[in-house]
């Protein structure tokens, strides 16, 4: 009796109950195997290769094992999938003026796995989102930045893939940038001096070598002003930016050296 | 034939990055701890260029540890021990955890004054090995050494340094060092290392840095008179397609069997072969 409820066509067509199930059957095991087969590969052999080709080849093979899988089932109950493909046109037609953003990210998303801009677990910048912080992962729609203030921002895969990304790890160091205005009587090369010395002593992080470049760079309203850089290991800018203008202030202050905060000299007339 | 000619040096740089207090203090080198091992019962004091070390035991079970260092900063931990003496191991180390371990293993020593080597010929120079003092704790159960604890007597020596260019150098360790004798005293600070340089370049060169991996170096020590040396370094000139460059090759200390003690190693070898390809001037 259960038998023949599960053999009567489904909505007068000529497809069954048995046969939808048999394709969620197929599809379920597809989903099955499709983990048991991702997970295989994160343990046998994700470790070999890079974070980024490992996450992407996992998401090659979980998909492509359940899209498998469900032409199989399909191709199994005699599904006419030409048919399905000419009605999914028109249909991808309607759905692809409604989801054209969705379509978009998507394939900008494909691009970033291969393209590979910036590495998962590495400092990245995206200028124009205003968005600085850790590259957590790049999904199928969305690429996830986790900032310095431990939220995560979630930035668009095509914004992402038609942004400037700046990264940070092609080299071992980065260069810190900050200005000094120093006052107009003051000797410049003794500022210097003190500046370098300061550096040398109590900025751990800064390099001895590159040294620290100091380039007179405006002669302002009320300072002359000298841009100080400095070079540093990659990963810590937090060990040198916060503490440079701070050693350099106080080197300044203990050697006698102004540093002139803008002021305006106005001359009245008797008359 | 290569002309040989080994340096019988009493230069003494007064460039190196040492102070006068470092070297006031060092000329007091009686007055300091020794390296070796020590068994801590009820308290332990420790003493060494401005740094001092004081171990106590709190109840049956806890000792703590504290430890001022040369910029006055203060480390205190607890060391739990159940029931047994605690035993401590003070030996120099190689100065790749300060201020934190961020190079694999590439050492970059600046040599004070740049040294002439003629062409077609070798010298040995001994120089001054910026060193960091490690603190061992034994292991109560199979008696090998846990690394417990590092500092320096010098904070200047803790610096970085990049061999080659800011795209494609290699970030280093960094120590400015001059030549030294077998008298020296700055046993805290400096481990001796004999650099064999030959010249096998058509032309003199100056040489003024050296760069290489440090993990695969041994340091030795003797716990009496607190000298330390470390494994030696043979560099040699020659003439490759672009440039001139250098290859250092590690070498084992000659007088390792002689009364000298094998100091504790918590570093991975990485590498046994550098060449500086980057310049050596």
């Amino acid at each position: 009796m259960a038998i023949e409820f599960l053999d009567a066509p489904l909505m007068n067509s000529d497809y069954t109950i048995w046969s939808i199930l048999v394709i969620g059957i197929i599809v379920a095991v597809g989903v099955i195997v499709a983990r048991i087969a991702r997970t295989i590969f994160e343990k046998r052999f994700a470790p070999n290769l890079s974070p980024d080709s490992a996450k992407s080849l996992g998401k090659l093979i979980y998909f492509g094992i359940i899209i498998i899988s469900l032409a199989i089932a399909t191709t199994s109950q005699g599904i006419d999938l030409g048919g399905l493909i000419i009605a999914g046109g028109f249909l991808g037609i309607v759905i692809g003026f409604a989801s054209q953003s969705v379509v978009s990210n998507l394939i900008s998303g494909l691009f970033l796995m291969i393209e590979k801009p910036a590495r998962q677990g590495k400092l990245v910048e995206v200028p124009s989102e205003s968005v600085m912080g850790t590259l957590i992962d790049i999904g199928i729609f969305s690429a996830r930045i986790q900032q310095f203030d431990g939220t995560v921002i979630r930035v668009p895969n095509e914004k992402m893939f038609t942004s400037n990304i700046r990264t940070f790890d092609l080299s071992e160091i980065r260069r810190t940038e900050m200005v000094v205005g120093i006052a107009y009587k003051e000797d410049i090369d003794k500022a210097i001096s003190v500046m370098k010395n300061a550096i040398r002593k109590n900025v751990t992080y800064a390099l001895i070598e590159p040294e620290p470049d100091f380039w007179v760079t405006e002669l302002a309203d009320s300072s002359v002003n000298i841009s100080v850089r400095v070079w540093h290991p990659r990963d810590d800018l937090a060990e040198v930016s916060p503490i440079l203008l701070k050693v350099i202030k106080n080197a300044l202050d203990e050697a006698g050296i102004e540093i002139p905060f803008p002021q305006r000299v106005v001359y009245s007339s008797k008359e | 034939m290569a002309q040989v000619y080994l340096f019988s040096l009493n230069l003494r740089d007064d460039n190196v990055a040492t102070t006068d207090e470092l070297k006031q203090q060092n000329q007091e080198t009686e007055k300091f701890s020794n390296y070796g091992t020590y068994s801590v019962f009820d308290k332990l004091e420790l003493k060494l260029p401005k740094t001092e070390i004081k171990i106590e035991q709190k109840s049956e079970n806890q000792f703590t540890y504290f430890r001022k260092n040369s910029e006055g900063k203060i480390t205190n931990k607890i060391i739990p021990r159940q029931g047994r003496d605690l035993h401590i191991e003070l030996a120099p180390i190689l100065p790749l955890n300060l201020p934190a371990k961020k190079t694999n293993d590439l050492m970059f020593l600046r040599l004070a004054n740049p040294i002439f080597v003629e062409k077609k010929s070798k010298i040995d120079i001994l120089v001054q090995f910026p060193i960091e003092i490690g603190v061992y704790i034994v292991n109560q159960h199979d008696n090998t050494l846990d690394f417990f604890d590092c500092f320096t007597c010098e904070p200047m020596h803790s610096r970085f340094a990049l061999y080659g260019t800011p795209e494609h150098g290699n970030l280093c360790m960094y120590g400015k060092v001059g030549m030294a004798d077998k008298t020296e005293k700055e046993s805290y600070i400096y481990a001796l290392m004999k650099i064999s340089i030959s010249n096998e370049l058509d032309n003199g060169a100056t040489v003024g840095k050296f760069v290489f991996p440090v993990t695969n170096h041994d340091i030795y020590y003797k716990d009496e008179s607190n000298e330390a040396h470390i494994d030696d370094i043979e560099a040699t000139l020659k003439s490759a397609i672009a440039n001139d460059i250098v290859e250092i090759k590690h070498v084992e200390f000659s007088e390792k069997n002689k009364d000298w003690k094998l100091a504790p190693r918590s570093s991975k070898t990485e590498k046994q072969t550098f060449v500086m390809e980057r310049g050596f001037d």
